[in-house]
């Protein structure tokens, strides 16, 4: 419900799909399913250009690589059994 | 505004002993601890008219009422957030006895949180339909979900790993020399913190991380005139609060403007200051709610203890150490004591205003017993 007028409205919204990397962390802690990724899972808190904050996975990047504010963009990607959006550093020149 | 100050107290405290295989059951934990409380402050199970515990605690009032043989309690209630809300337990036992609702309040906790369902695997969080924003991202536990927001804060003051550490040694200094805690005798040194594993890289090693614990804890809150005449020392709620603010998230605190700070703590240190003309510099010891170390330095900035970015230097120069200018933790904290959810935390303070802490701190005045979201002051009568 809308805070300010208390409307339940929604409409779906395209996002640019552009996004800075506000947080991240490397996940060495095994997951769900009590076992440890395979490869060390970059979890990404992203800060859309839209101005929301979108928890979601880092992909084709090294940890170490990895900086605060970098700009990153979606792709999406099977995720165990679910279709999920992941970022990436931008692989293009995307118009503004 | 009125206010419960210096109006209420806490009349006693009582505990199981802390461990990793308690061997008996919640309610059993619940019960010595409720019991031991009661007899702390010289009160028999028939005075206890209220009872105060977390929602997450699995003990029911009936049970437990039958269980330590309370004939009269007339009101009940819990607090949310978890650990965050663990000073709140506190507020609402002073609310009730202010407005006439209790008499006597029991605070309890107890679990059996490492032999039973430990907090800190993935899957203990699971359950909650907004959760499906965050589980699919492999952000399954504590913490990670905490990281995420630390890590900003890391970023933000340049700290690195081996920052947080020097926290976690004096934590487990302080749990050195207290018998009450389970790392009693088992200092560690930053070496020793440097070489423990990741558990969220580059933001927790195993040693910045909180206990996972089997035990019971009660306080019994009273008014400050009946407890007057009970047998323990005079130990009065100064003050008492929480913070609830817009777009705030326990577990997943990501959405205010600025994630490098902490806005609820800020909140309830800003109206504790306000409704007991109390000041930083008036706090003589200060019990800090620590699932991971780095709450402990967004919450020393967010009370003034030190500037915004500067726990680290805080930290590292000693003022937090027994001797030190604001002891935190004496006890050794959830990191070195136990974690029963932050109430062991309350516990200490009352120790420590009564003079009776294993590290006790000389001419304590007020202690400060801050959860994050709720947080009380303690007073001498």
């Amino acid at each position: 419900m809308c805070p300010r007028c208390g409307s339940v409205e929604w409409a779906a919204q395209e996002a640019s799909g552009r996004g800075t990397v506000h947080s991240w962390i490397v996940s060495h802690h095994p997951n769900s399913t009590g076992e440890t990724d395979e490869t060390p899972r970059i979890v990404a808190l992203v800060q859309l250009e839209e101005g929301v904050r979108l928890v979601s996975n880092l992909r084709d990047i090294d940890p170490q690589d990895v900086r605060n504010d970098m700009e990153v963009e979606v792709s999406f990607a099977e995720v165990g059994d679910v279709r999920l959006p992941q970022f990436r550093p931008p692989s293009r020149i995307l118009p503004r | 505004m009125t206010t419960i100050r210096a109006k209420t107290a806490v009349a006693g405290i009582g505990q199981t002993e802390f461990s990793k295989n308690s061997g008996r059951s919640e309610l059993q934990l619940a019960a010595e601890a409720v019991r031991a409380a009661t007899a702390d402050a010289g009160l028999h199970p028939s005075d206890i008219d209220g009872l105060v515990t977390f929602t997450q605690d699995s003990n029911d009032e009936l049970e437990l009422i039958t269980s330590v043989g309370m004939t009269n309690v007339r009101w009940t209630s819990r607090t949310p957030f978890g650990g965050g809300g663990a000073s709140a337990t506190v507020e609402h036992a002073a609310a009730a006895v202010t407005s006439g609702a209790a008499d006597v309040v029991v605070i309890y906790r107890a679990f059996n949180e490492r032999s039973g369902r430990r907090f800190g695997q993935p899957g203990s969080m699971q359950g909650r339909a907004a959760r499906g924003w965050y589980l699919p991202y492999g952000l399954d536990t504590p913490a990670k979900m905490y990281a995420l927001w630390f890590q900003r804060y890391m970023y933000r003051f340049g700290l690195s790993n081996e920052d947080f550490g020097r926290y976690s040694v004096i934590a487990r200094k302080h749990a050195a020399t207290n018998p009450n805690a389970w790392f009693y005798k088992r200092p560690i040194t930053l070496d020793d913190h440097q070489n423990s594993r990741w558990i969220v890289e580059p933001i927790l090693r195993l040693l910045d991380c909180c206990q996972e614990s089997d035990g019971g804890v009660a306080c019994v809150v009273t008014s400050a005139e009946r407890a007057r005449d009970l047998r323990q020392p005079l130990v009065l709620i100064a003050g008492a609060t929480q913070a609830n603010l817009m777009y705030g998230n326990v577990t997943f605190n990501y959405y205010h403007a600025d994630i490098s700070r902490f806005p609820e703590a800020e909140s309830v240190a800003a109206q504790l200051w306000a409704t007991t003309g109390l000041q930083p510099a008036d706090i003589d010891v200060a019990m800090i709610y620590e699932n991971f170390s780095p709450v402990v330095f967004y919450q020393l900035e967010a009370y003034g203890f030190c500037g915004h970015g500067e726990a680290k230097d805080f930290i590292a120069d000693g003022n937090i150490e027994l001797g030190g200018k604001l002891p935190v933790n004496t006890n050794g904290g959830l990191l070195g004591e136990a974690y029963i959810h932050g109430v062991n935390n309350i516990l200490e303070g009352v120790r420590q205003v009564r003079g009776t802490a294993a590290n006790q701190v000389v001419n304590v005045r007020h202690v400060l017993c801050s959860a994050g979201r709720s947080a009380v002051v303690l007073g001498r009568g």
